[in-house]
This record gives C-alpha cells, sequence and structure tokens, in this order.
C-alpha cells in the first residue's frame, strides 16, 4: 500500500515538473522579448491614413481631420511586426516571420496580397514597382537567417520570388534612391549597391568612417542615423556622394 | 497518515517548481537593478516646446522640408534646422513624454506619448500644440518599456502599462524583466 502511494506521489512529482518546465520557458521568453526596439519607423502615412506597426497589429487611422483623427479596425499580421514602408497603394510590412505585402487601395481596411516568409530575423523593406528589397539580420536577437540584402521579385504580388541574395554582414537599416540601394552596415560602414539589374546587385563603394544604423534618401540628400550623431551627404551623384556634414551628440 | 501525505505532496508540487537548471545567480529573489519611478501628474504628458537639449537615447530621425527631427527616446523630439545640410543644428525640443516614434503629414505631427497616439500642430513648431490624444493606440502588446533602461545587462523591474513612468532608480529589485 505505502508503495503505491510512493509511487503515485512519484507520478504527481513528474507531472508537477513538466507542467512547470513550460511555465518558466514562457516567461523567459516574454522577459527576453522586453527592449526589443526596430530601429526603423512603425508610424508611416500613405493618404489620408496613419498607419502603426504595433506587435501584431497594423493599427490604421483617418487623419483627413488631423485634429479629429478617427481611428479604424486594427488588422491583425502576425507575431512581430518591426517596421511598414508605404510605396502607392501598397503596405510592406517588415516582421520577424518575414515580408508581408498588404494593399491599400481601400485605405481604411488594407487586405493581405501576399508574403515571403523566411527564418526568423529582423526585417526592414524598401520597394519600388516590381522589385522589394530587405535587408535580414542572423543574429542572437533577430534569428538564425543568413545575413544579407534580400531582393524579391514582386511583378506577381501574390508571390514574392526571391530573385537574389546578396550576402553582407551586419545590415540594419536601408534606403533605396533610383537604382542604388543604401545599406546601413554598423561598424562595416554605409554599402552602395547599384542594382539596375536587380538579379545581379553590385557593391559600388562602401563608406566605413562611421557606424551607421539607418538612411533616408531625401532631396539628393541622404541623412544617415549614426552612432554618434547625424551625417549627411550630397547625393546628386549616386555614384560619388560627398559627405558635406555631420552634426554630433 | 493521509495528513502526511497530503504535506509531502504539497512539499513535493512546491519543489517541483524550482528550475534545476538554472545557475545559482539565477535563483529566485531579489537582485540589484533598476526600478521605474512613476508619477501620478499626468501634467508630464502635455508636449511642451524648449530650448535645443543635448541627446540624451537618440531615436529615429524624420525629415521634412528644411527641418529634420529625432526621437530622444522617452523624452521627446529634437528639431533640427537643416537648410544648410553643411551646418545643420539643434534650434528646439519638443518635449513628449515615452516618446518613440513620430510621422508627419502637412502641419500636423504625429506621435507616441507611452501608448498614446498625439498628434501636434507644428504649422509653427515653436508654438507646438496637441489637437488631439487617442489612448492605448499603441500599446506594443503591453511588453514594451517606453522609458530607456541608463545601462544594458541589467534586471529591472517589469514595467506597468498603464502607470506613468519618468525614469529609472538603481534599487533592489525582482529578478522579473531583463535588459539583454
Amino acid at each position: 500500500m505505502h508503495l503505491r502511494k510512493i509511487i503515485s506521489l512519484f507520478c504527481l512529482f513528474l507531472v508537477l515538473l513538466a507542467s512547470c518546465d513550460k511555465e518558466s520557458a514562457t516567461t523567459t521568453d516574454a522577459s527576453n522579448s522586453t527592449g526589443t526596439g526596430g530601429s526603423l519607423a512603425k508610424f508611416t502615412i500613405a493618404g489620408n491614413y496613419l498607419y502603426l506597426a504595433d506587435f501584431s497589429y497594423i493599427r490604421v487611422f483617418d487623419i483627413s481631420n488631423p485634429s479629429n483623427t478617427v481611428e479604424k479596425s486594427p488588422v491583425y499580421i502576425g507575431w512581430g511586426v518591426e517596421t511598414i514602408f508605404p510605396y502607392k497603394d501598397k503596405l510592406f510590412i517588415g516582421s520577424n516571420s518575414g515580408m508581408f505585402i498588404y494593399s491599400i487601395s481601400n485605405p481604411s481596411l488594407p487586405v493581405k496580397l501576399g508574403q515571403a516568409i523566411h527564418l526568423r530575423s529582423c526585417d526592414p523593406v524598401v520597394a519600388n514597382d516590381t522589385v522589394s528589397y530587405s535587408t535580414l539580420q542572423g543574429n542572437t536577437r533577430c534569428g538564425p537567417a543568413e545575413s544579407g540584402l534580400y531582393i524579391y521579385d514582386i511583378k506577381t504580388i501574390t508571390t514574392p520570388v526571391l530573385k537574389k541574395l546578396l550576402p553582407l554582414s551586419t545590415p540594419f537599416g536601408l534606403g533605396l534612391a533610383d537604382s542604388v540601394v543604401f545599406v546601413c552596415r554598423g561598424s562595416n560602414g554605409l554599402s552602395a549597391i547599384n542594382v539596375k539589374d536587380p538579379a545581379d546587385p553590385k557593391i559600388m563603394y562602401t563608406k566605413t568612417d562611421a557606424y551607421y544604423l539607418d538612411v533616408i534618401p531625401y532631396n539628393n540628400l541622404l541623412i544617415c542615423y549614426i552612432n554618434t550623431g547625424i551625417a549627411i551627404y550630397d547625393a546628386s551623384d549616386l555614384r560619388n556622394i560627398v559627405k558635406v556634414g555631420t552634426l554630433n551628440y | 497518515m493521509q495528513k502526511l501525505l497530503f504535506f509531502l505532496a504539497f512539499t513535493v508540487s512546491l519543489v517541483s517548481c524550482w528550475d534545476f537548471r538554472k545557475p545559482i545567480h539565477y535563483r529566485q529573489g531579489k537582485v540589484w537593478g533598476y526600478k521605474p519611478l512613476y508619477t501620478t501628474d499626468s501634467s508630464i504628458l502635455r508636449p511642451q516646446v524648449m530650448g535645443p537639449q543635448s541627446v540624451k537615447f537618440p531615436g529615429k530621425i524624420y525629415a521634412k522640408g528644411t527641418l529634420l527631427f529625432q526621437n530622444d527616446l522617452g523624452y521627446g523630439i529634437h528639431v533640427i534646422d537643416n537648410t544648410n545640410p553643411a551646418q545643420a543644428s539643434r534650434i528646439g525640443f519638443i518635449k513628449l513624454s515615452g516618446n518613440s516614434e513620430m510621422s508627419i503629414k502637412g502641419n500636423f505631427l504625429y506621435a507616441n506619448s507611452f501608448t498614446d497616439l498625439v498628434v501636434i500642430d507644428i504649422s509653427n513648431w515653436q508654438n507646438s500644440t496637441e489637437v488631439k490624444r487617442i489612448r492605448n493606440a499603441f500599446n506594443q502588446g503591453n511588453m514594451y518599456t517606453f522609458i530607456p533602461l541608463p545601462e544594458h545587462k541589467v534586471y529591472y523591474e517589469c514595467y506597468s502599462s498603464g502607470r506613468l513612468q519618468v525614469g529609472w532608480v538603481r534599487d533592489s529589485v525582482y529578478q522579473n524583466c531583463y535588459y539583454p
């Protein structure tokens, strides 16, 4: 009789051990993900609408009358929405699990057109009519994907096709100016990549004078977010950008 | 006997919740870390224009016309005159507690203040005024700390959503959150 009780007690012990195991794993995950902030935009405006990348949703706001901004229904995307990039009537959404393309033909109700799922990673996106570019950074925070510039053919929007993977170490933010993609690569600098033929991207040059995090091509300027401040380049000649100023912290 | 067995089962159930694989320093209890400093003064939410400030926690950059804007994570938005890019300079600061994101259309700046979406009329940025606030429009799954920790690799008491945080204080905390 005692033996039976001891055995059942032992079983109870095993069951409890197993159940507690699962719980502590979840808790650890939750605390690890605290403090994960994208280095790129989570707010964007297209037309009269403001879209926020909010954790696993896109939150939608009608801003046609700014002082009477109205929230519309949020759209569920999936876990780990990191960045949002508008192009014409589309939103390109970078998430931890892939790139999603949403139509905003009806701006108050984004509808999913296509997606490219990849290994867990951080994933900012820029795009034009036929091609989208994202940088994936494989590391401990972001996941195991191979680091580089991922170039997708999006002519058939519902099924993006990986056209080319250009391996690049430590890619962060990126920007598209005409047929040049600028990729910020932390201590590895700022790389200019000619994508006239998206299937055959070529690194033109790399500026290694600073720790580059993000870049905004704007009116013939490149505004670069570097770890010591803001660096501004004259980019009227994309083959030869010239640093015109630096604003230090 | 029954009572004793019940007591034993209870004890075993407690013991079974220990994670034996955890290194010793990770055991439950208090450790040295950071505790959120909260306030009940909701006036800190009001955007406020100030003179140029030094940069504490640089965040994202936004370009509009000849101006650049840069978040100071948790504190507000630097206004930068970029009329002459060779001599770009900070010309002011829009204090906005809990800020991390922004976007601009026309004369309106859309930015978060903690989990609120705030619409600010910047037609004359020196007189920036809040024209609309939508509560809990950007809650980040309630897992985001809006005021940056002063250092990495520290334990901190998890941010309690719905409360107004103004900073962090060094204190002994339960190790319920960790900033890698």
